[in-house]
């Protein structure tokens, strides 16, 4: 076997996440205040010693409420992409498998469930039930469970004849069996690196929503939401704006960055 | 397969078919959104100072048809959408539709110049650095468009409030005023937000046109062209670009359909007041039947926008497959 050179971006990206990893498992660690504690005396500074990033309107601390929020932030992109996955899945193995008319009625209301704007759908969802993090996984998992059916129907169109599926069907395996253990495994690349886009995506929505005041609501730190109230103190601290902004980009960058740097890893076409 | 007359309709019918039943899906979805809302509407029609009594009450239900099974009640609903009845807004009374049709040209104009703005940029940039695989600009562009991609249009445009407005003092930070009024303080406040919506929609241009380019590039009647001895320039601009073009062209008709439900934050940040500002203030105030009718109009849009792309592509692109 070659050995493949991985790419610096590539070591940089893990790196950022296994950061915001841990920001999310164990806050209190790496968090030097408590993200809610409040200091008028120093609202609204820059980075110092005392405060790394600077204090946001109540002098709460910048670097602490970052911290915090990474735990909002990465349960809705793995939770809406892990149900993503679970739903689409099956369906898309399904349709793959038994073909015909089966096919037919799953692909043709994926095609509905796709042809809805997803951020509107959300949109109208988040009116109707509280604003939450369980409301937001749910409904970014549903607007995005159709891409893992289509892509994994896609797979065992093509993998479905293949002599070592006939082989296993020879032998008498039962067509779950051929399904979920044959099929299955060989699909687990293309679904890893939609399920790592589709991460990066809900955690986009996640921001966008909590900056709209439709995701976490306050005092509960987001980066989405930290964004929302710098806003409204624009001219008096740019460090406020440019702290969560720096934070979401470094993050989404590094989830896409991966995702391509696994389609690389699997894709032998690519190997040089 | 055979492309005659026939087929081209049999398929465009099929294609049809399937956005009426998309579009039937989608007034279910929204329809039972709002049904499951809090609130009693006919609480609300009555007010805090009307006849509170059950007589009333049951009076008023009668009247708004929500004594009649849901199905019915769906139904009507219907028939008042497709007269052109949204109802009226509970904020102030005013008429959904009206409201809606003044909105639909200011989110227009932010749009097409985002689109215009991207597709300027992107036709250049793209094209070229497929001319080059891995040269200078191409990975220059790289790094530029994963970017940008990776960037939320609400933070790319607080820091361009941040730049051209607080430190510049440029540009105003937000606002409408409509281009018949003041022309020159329509586009003051319009390069803003046009620029947030139009570099994400570059970045997907330019990635898209790359790759189209390098695939046309490698194809058979490329390699005769070049090994007839025409030169590379003249066969890129002869025969690669046009093909290009007919695939381009649906993806920018399916980014325009994205847009008209994506522009609610944009237009929330930098108060460009068409139609998803429209729906954002109509979501903090719980207007529903304002909610309702704004999702209603943008998804249907959404549907036919993408239906007329397909239609277009399949009769103006001879190598499509119609299955």
């Amino acid at each position: 076997m070659k050995i493949r050179r991985v790419k610096v971006t590539t070591v940089i990206a893990l790196v950022i996440l296994v950061i915001v990893l841990l920001m999310a498992i164990c806050p209190q660690l790496l968090a030097t205040y408590e993200p809610l504690e409040i200091d008028m005396q120093h609202k609204l500074e820059g980075p110092s010693a005392a405060h790394w990033l600077g204090t946001d309107e109540f002098g709460r601390d910048l670097w602490s409420r970052i911290v915090y929020g990474a735990r909002a932030t990465l349960s809705v992109g793995f939770g809406a992409a892990g149900i993503a996955l679970l739903l689409g899945v099956p369906l898309g193995l399904i349709a793959g498998y038994f073909g015909k008319t089966i096919d037919n009625v799953i692909m043709r209301i994926m095609d509905a469930f796709q042809s809805f704007p997803s951020f509107l759908l959300a949109i109208l969802l988040i009116t109707i039930f509280a604003p939450s993090v369980t409301t937001l996984i749910f409904t970014i998992s549903v607007v995005s469970f159709p891409i893992f059916a289509r892509i994994v129907r896609g797979n065992v169109l093509s993998l479905k004849n293949r002599e070592f599926v006939e082989a296993t069907r020879a032998f008498g395996a039962k067509s779950p069996y051929i399904m979920f253990r044959t099929i299955l495994p060989n699909c687990i690349s293309s679904i890893t690196v939609e399920f790592s886009l589709l991460a990066a995506t809900a955690m986009l929505i996640e921001a966008g929503m909590s900056f709209l005041g439709l995701g976490i609501q306050p005092p509960e730190p987001a980066w989405g939401s930290m964004l929302f109230y710098a806003n409204q103190y624009i001219n008096q601290s740019i460090t406020y704006i440019i702290v969560p902004t720096v934070t979401i980009f470094l993050v989404v960058l590094s989830v896409n960055l991966l995702g391509d740097a696994m389609r690389d890893w699997f894709d032998p076409m690519k190997l040089k | 397969m055979q492309r005659s007359g026939a087929s081209i309709l049999k398929y465009s019918l099929k294609r049809i078919g399937l956005s009426v039943l998309v579009l039937l899906l989608v007034t279910i979805i929204v329809f039972a959104a709002v049904r499951m809302a809090p609130g009693d509407p006919v609480l609300t029609k009555i007010g805090p100072y009307g006849d509170q009594s059950q007589e009333n009450y049951d009076r008023i239900a009668a009247q708004m048809g929500l004594d009649q099974p849901v199905f019915i009640q769906y139904f009507i609903w219907i028939g008042q959408i497709l007269s052109g009845d949204f109802g009226v807004s509970l904020r102030n009374g005013a008429d959904i539709g009206d409201l809606i049709l003044q909105k639909i040209p200011v989110s227009l104009e932010l749009i097409i110049v985002a689109l215009v703005f991207a597709i300027a940029i992107a036709i250049p940039l793209g094209t070229k650095s497929a001319l080059k695989p891995g040269g200078g600009l191409d990975q220059t562009l790289t790094v530029l468009t994963t970017s940008a991609l990776a960037m939320p249009g609400f933070c790319l445009g607080l820091l361009f409030i941040v730049l051209f407005s607080v430190q510049l003092g440029w540009l105003p930070p937000n606002g409408y005023i409509s281009f018949a009024q003041n022309p020159v303080e329509n586009i003051r406040l319009l390069i803003m937000p046009a620029l947030t919506l139009g570099l994400f929609e570059m970045a997907v241009f330019t990635r898209f046109l790359r790759s189209e380019t390098i695939s046309v590039l490698g194809s058979n009647y490329i390699r005769t062209a070049r090994a007839k001895g025409l030169p590379q320039k003249k066969v890129y601009y002869k025969h690669a670009f046009k093909n290009t073009l007919v695939t381009f062209v649906t993806v920018v008709g399916n980014e325009f359909a994205t847009l008209m439900g994506g522009t609610i934050i944009t237009e929330q940040l930098f108060g460009w007041s068409g139609l998803g500002w429209f729906i954002y203030q109509s979501v903090i105030n719980r207007d529903y039947p304002a909610v309702q009718a704004g999702v209603l109009v943008i998804a249907l849009s959404f549907v036919v926008i993408n239906l007329v792309v397909d239609l277009v592509y399949t009769a103006i692109d001879p190598r499509i497959k119609l299955s």
